[in-house]
């Protein structure tokens, strides 16, 4: 019953090409949806099973018409991993270069109104006082501009602990660690994880043959590239399309269990909970990541190190000094530290020592010997003692000692070579403001070998060309991940001519093949009528 | 299969990027022609950046030492006025020395000669005790205390600092760590006369007459000497256009003092006296001349400094222009340029965006 065939054949290909063109609808109506993988539908030829022998009618009927074979995800896994490590690897240079961007911000002392600047007018108040030691006017406009210049390393240092601050928290504070970069980073990747665990989940259900669930797929493959962009990440793909994901050789997600979770503490905390002396012992970052398991469990206790690419790695390691030549702002932190304690013992040193004078307050034309505890710049510590231990940026100050009432008089201007020579009336004497002048080219060894106005610019110079050179791997990077992008949305993302042609292909197999049972349907009427 | 695919968000997401592209260099170039800078920056130009603060540095320090070099040029300037008048009032005490010992002169005559020449003791006092912007220029070191006052005892004492002595002078910075001297003191250009007693630890005292009558010593701050008076020797030290006043005058008063006693012996030995201070006068002439000599050669110097600081402003300012002043003329044409690209671009994408089978079906 040939006929009769046939008209099953083509009722079966009538019901395929529906299938075919609901695919190309559905492909049509997720050309913008991200992360959709285009799915085509193969085709086969049914075969019906049966000996053919020598008989060409066997053959025939054979034929059975078309079936669906699969419906194919366009998809290229190599493309993906390929794809997941290189944004990664943008996604930590463009944390870097948002610090570095921000530290360039800080130092901008192109318009001359930086601590450069402030250095400049530092050392011209000297060039001032060395010409009249003994006027008040001098000694004053000494003295505001050793303000300003403190005031200005302070402000300098305020903004770096902000930068940090913003990014990983103070150190100590549950608040300001909850309001930090790495706060939200670090939820959303754990959501992350979560999600993957739940689809991984779905797929274990789903995808139990040999067909892909193609959506859970896309959907899985999405959440995947949402991971990589907060740390570097391995896949492994299970038969059931589940996935594990490792960072370096910690495993986070396997199945449909989040193994490895990421917990976040505070520096202070973490130091508390470990017996750690904190600020004293504590080097590291002012967050420390750790990883737990799903049941609460510590896997690893400080997960920084194992962390190191993506978003979260770049931001982690952003703003620690490690000692190794990369510019950041916890390296910037530490010099201008370095800067600021020198420049407090260079001149305190100075207008301390033995045969320097300074002027008597009660008749300001007779010079007095200067003593011990005459600081040009000195911290207070919480009690408000004065102190020459431990200035940094953040807390240089010039002394109350010269800041008091009469206190410009203890700035040390006279300076006899010889002590036998000192005679009170000499307050022309400005040895000691020359001895000062001239540390502005001499060359520190506390300052690596450099003198105090290069070693800032030297800084400067880091800072800019870290910058420069941040922005250019960045912009490398930009266009590598921009590039793969684009090969993937080439390899799977729907072309609207190819689904138009395909709509049109289906569409006339639609109708050929209703013509043939039209066809074959009036071939079974003229087979009734036979014979009447 | 895959190699020749493209997408059509592919397509899009390209057009995107290229209008993205253009965008940002169309903006770079018109916020560079805005502000005419061509780093707003650090991390625009690392080396450039440097070179800006360094050279901003260098422009802040000309100009401290350009003032230093302005400011040390008017204390010399009227420091040279100063030695120029102190030459003359020398000279002019010279001529009346000269006719003093000219032994013709009459008691009255040299009465007449003393007045005159104590007059010319003081002004050649308030001379040396000039202020330039509140210090006075021949105190040395001791800018604060007047350097000369005559005492009643007839002294002309020095209170500045010595000459040559590095802690006693007063430097002012014309280049980077390049010191000039920019004073001279007041024993070098007038020298003193000073009459007191020395006691036995060699400390300097002199004779009062306190409320009794009495004659006690006392020091240059107001301590009395209470040892043997006996232990005191009577010491005169002088020098210079003061030494030589003083002891003019007070030999011509000797001369008076003999011709009216008609003391014979005594007048020749005051006439001695009085012939030795033509050298003293020509001494000291010579010693204020070396002092004008030296600081001419000084002023010259801050003369030359001031005009190679000039050059290295103007030098350093171009240079500092070059490093961050946009080129307007290329900045321009290459704004021109990114203008027609961006435009092309824009105009590219909006029309093949919508190209699909789409508009024959």
């Amino acid at each position: 019953m040939n006929l009769l065939s046939s008209l099953n054949i083509s009722a079966g290909a009538l019901s395929v090409n529906e299938k075919a063109i609901s695919v190309v609808s559905h492909n049509v109506s997720n050309m913008n949806t991200e992360g959709y993988h285009k799915q085509r539908v193969n085709l086969q030829a049914r075969n019906i099973a049966g000996q053919i022998g020598d008989n060409p009618a066997n053959q025939v009927r054979a034929n059975g018409g078309v079936k669906i074979a699969n419906v194919m995800r366009y998809n290229d896994d190599y493309l993906n991993n390929y794809y997941r490590e290189q944004l990664s690897q943008k996604n930590m240079l463009e944390q870097q270069l948002g610090n570095l961007d921000e530290l360039a911000g800080i130092f901008n002392d192109l318009e001359g109104t930086g601590v450069d600047a402030a250095l400049s007018k530092f050392y011209e108040a000297l060039n001032n006082l060395q010409q009249y030691p003994a006027s008040s006017t001098a000694r004053t406009n000494f003295v505001e501009t050793s303000k300003t210049l403190t005031s200005l390393l302070n402000e300098k240092s305020v903004q770096l602990s902000k930068l940090t601050g913003e990014a990983l928290g103070d150190g100590s504070s549950e608040d300001s660690l909850k309001n930090s970069k790495i706060y939200v980073q670090y939820r959303e990747l754990n959501n992350s994880l979560e999600e993957l665990a739940a689809v991984n989940k779905a797929l274990q259900t789903t995808q139990t043959g040999t067909l892909t669930a193609n959506n859970l797929l896309d959907q899985r493959d999405l959440i995947l590239h949402d991971i990589a962009q907060f740390v570097d990440i391995t896949v492994e793909e299970s038969p059931n399309g589940s996935v594990a994901v490792y960072t370096g050789d910690q495993a986070l997600v396997k199945g449909a269990k989040v193994v490895g979770k990421l917990d976040i503490d505070t520096a202070k905390s973490y130091c508390e909970k470990h017996g750690i002396i904190y600020p004293d012992e504590w080097t590291g970052e002012n967050a420390v990541l750790s990883i737990v398991d799903e049941d609460g469990g510590v896997v690893v206790e400080n997960a920084n190190s194992v962390i190191t690419g993506g978003a979260l790695g770049g931001l982690i390691h952003s703003a620690t000094d490690y000692d190794d030549g990369v510019t950041n702002a916890g390296t910037v932190q530490a010099s201008l530290d370095k800067l600021a304690s020198s420049i407090a013992s260079i001149f305190n040193d100075l207008n301390k020592r033995e045969n320097a004078y300074c002027i008597d307050p009660a008749n300001t034309n007779h010079l007095k010997a200067t003593y011990e505890g005459n600081n040009l710049f000195a911290c207070y510590d919480e009690d408000g003692n004065e102190t020459t231990e431990g200035i940094t940026a953040a807390n240089i100050k010039v002394s109350d000692n010269i800041l008091k009432t009469d206190g410009i008089w203890n700035i040390s201007c006279a300076y006899f070579e010889n002590g036998d020579n000192y005679d009170e009336n000499a307050v022309g004497n400005a040895q000691n403001v020359i001895a000062m002048i001239g540390t502005r080219n001499e060359k520190q060894p506390e300052l690596n070998g450099m003198s105090v106005e290069d070693f800032y610019t030297s800084m400067l110079g880091k800072i800019a060309s870290a910058g420069d050179s941040a922005k250019s791997l960045y912009e490398t990077q930009c266009d590598v991940v921009d590039s793969l992008e684009n090969q993937l949305d080439s390899a799977y993302g729907v072309d609207l001519n190819e689904e138009l042609v395909d709509l049109v292909k289906y569409q006339t197999a639609y109708a050929a093949a209703a013509q043939v049972f039209n066809t074959v349907n009036s071939c079974l009427d003229t087979l009734m009528t036979l014979g009447r | 299969m895959y190699s020749n695919r493209i997408s059509t968000t592919a397509r899009y997401n390209l057009l995107t990027e290229d209008l993205k592209r253009n965008e940002a260099n169309y903006n770079r170039l018109t916020a560079q022609l805005a502000s005419g800078k061509k780093i707003t920056n650090i991390t625009d130009d690392p080396i450039a950046a440097v070179n800006i603060v360094n050279t901003n540095r260098q422009l802040g320090q000309i100009t401290t030492f350009n003032q230093n070099t302005q400011l040390a040029m008017e204390e010399l300037d009227s420091l040279d006025d100063l030695m120029e008048l102190a030459g003359g009032y020398l000279t002019q005490a010279w001529d009346k020395a000269v006719q003093a010992n000219n032994g013709t002169y009459g008691v009255t005559s040299l009465k007449a000669l003393k007045v005159e020449i104590d007059e010319i003791t003081k002004t050649m006092v308030d001379l040396a005790n000039t202020e330039f912007n509140d210090n006075f220029i021949f105190g040395g070191a001791n800018t604060k205390l007047t350097p000369y006052e005559m005492d009643e005892n007839g002294n002309i004492i020095y209170n500045g600092t010595p000459q040559n002595n590095p802690d006693y002078i007063r430097k002012t910075e014309i280049a980077d760590g390049v010191f000039e001297v920019i004073n001279t003191t007041g024993d070098r250009v007038f020298g003193y006369y000073d009459s007191y007693f020395e006691s036995a630890d060699n400390k300097k005292y002199y004779p009062q007459t306190d409320e009794n009558g009495n004659t006690i010593y006392v020091d240059k701050k107001g301590n009395q000497y209470t040892g043997d008076e006996s232990a005191l020797t009577a010491k005169t030290d002088y020098s210079g256009v003061m030494g030589a006043l003083k002891i003019l005058s007070d030999s011509i008063q000797e001369v008076i003092d003999a011709k009216e006693s008609g003391d014979s012996d005594a007048e020749t030995a005051s006439y001695t006296k009085m012939f030795s201070t033509l050298d003293m006068f020509s001494k000291a002439h010579n010693d204020i001349l070396t002092e004008q000599t030296k600081f001419g050669g000084v002023q010259n110097r801050l003369q030359m400094t001031e005009s190679t600081l000039d050059t290295n402003t103007e030098n350093l300012t171009s240079y500092l222009s070059s490093l961050q002043d946009v080129d307007l003329a290329s900045a321009a044409s290459k704004w021109m340029q990114a203008q027609y690209s961006y435009q092309a671009s824009l105009q590219v994408a909006a029309q093949s965006m919508n190209m699909s089978l789409l508009n024959y079906m």
